[in-house]
């Protein structure tokens, strides 16, 4: 069977960095998410702007997702809105260390082990 | 301007279907033209303007924050996608269906100042005007995010 052959698109598709995918991802779903929250609570971008302090043109380009934020600008932008658009994962932290038994016997080489019942 | 053209499908996305423009005795379409303009490829923000056609067609649809909306007149389907000053004139039908045309490097204020930029979006706006006659008298249907029917013009 023979493969399609990919269009000139697909190609350069391909060669796209991994880090602008991510930066792409990030804006594109920046963008959708804030203009939805704008449509949900009936406020024009015009409004938007002005409830941020944020020029209309800084406002347009981040909503069209064309922006590279900082942290301070998507700060602002979800304390006007009140909700958050962006989220960090939360880091998992684990007190106690996970060892083996090998190393619980290297670190503390006087524990017996537990005597086990002989198989027959 | 009237051109003749035939529509191509480049690609079907789960959210939406992208298609182009072959102008009648052309080998590349203008979608081809645009991805093969060197002015246009080695600029920096190129890249992205790919991922977010990706993006589009996969996973957002072909929502109206992406572009700039009536670049040509606020009758018709034109609108642009953008990055930087790199400008992509295509014709948007909802969020299903893109037709992408061809663009250019925008240095001037208005699209009217810089020839290249005038033809693509006269392009466009010729191809949306065609389209919107072929719906009207329903030649051409949108069924989920395809075009169903008579896409050649090239004998109009």
């Amino acid at each position: 069977m023979n493969k399609m052959k990919k269009t000139k698109f697909q190609l350069l598709l391909q060669q796209v960095p991994p880090e602008t995918k991510k930066l792409v991802q990030k804006q594109d779903e920046i963008a959708v998410l804030i203009n939805s929250i704008l449509q949900q609570k009936g406020l024009t971008q015009k409004e938007f702007a002005k409830k941020t302090g944020m020029k209309e043109s800084q406002l347009s380009k981040i909503l069209s997702g064309n922006a590279n934020m900082t942290l301070k600008t998507i700060s602002k932008i979800e304390a006007a809105l009140g909700e958050d658009i962006i989220s960090i994962p939360a880091v998992k932290s684990t007190l106690i260390p996970q060892y083996h038994a090998a190393d619980y016997k290297k670190l503390y080489g006087l524990i017996k082990p537990h005597a086990t019942p002989e198989r027959g | 301007m009237n051109f003749k053209f035939t529509i191509e499908l480049v690609q079907t996305g789960t959210k939406a279907s992208l298609y182009t423009v072959r102008l009648e005795g052309e080998k590349q379409s203008e979608f081809d033209k645009f991805l093969s303009d060197s002015d246009i490829t080695t600029h920096a923000e190129f890249p992205a303007l790919l991922e977010r056609i990706d993006n589009i067609i996969n996973k957002h649809g072909c929502q109206d924050t992406f572009f700039k909306l009536k670049e040509s007149r606020l009758t018709d389907a034109v609108v642009a996608l953008w990055r930087d000053n790199i400008r992509l004139y295509c014709c948007r039908y909802g969020n299903i269906i893109l037709i992408l045309g061809s663009g250019g490097l925008k240095y001037t204020r208005t699209y009217q100042q810089d020839p290249k930029l005038l033809k693509s979006i006269q392009i466009m706006s010729n191809v949306s005007e065609k389209i919107d006659e072929q719906i009207n008298n329903k030649s051409i249907k949108i069924i989920e995010n395809k075009f169903w029917g008579n896409l050649d013009f090239t004998n109009e």
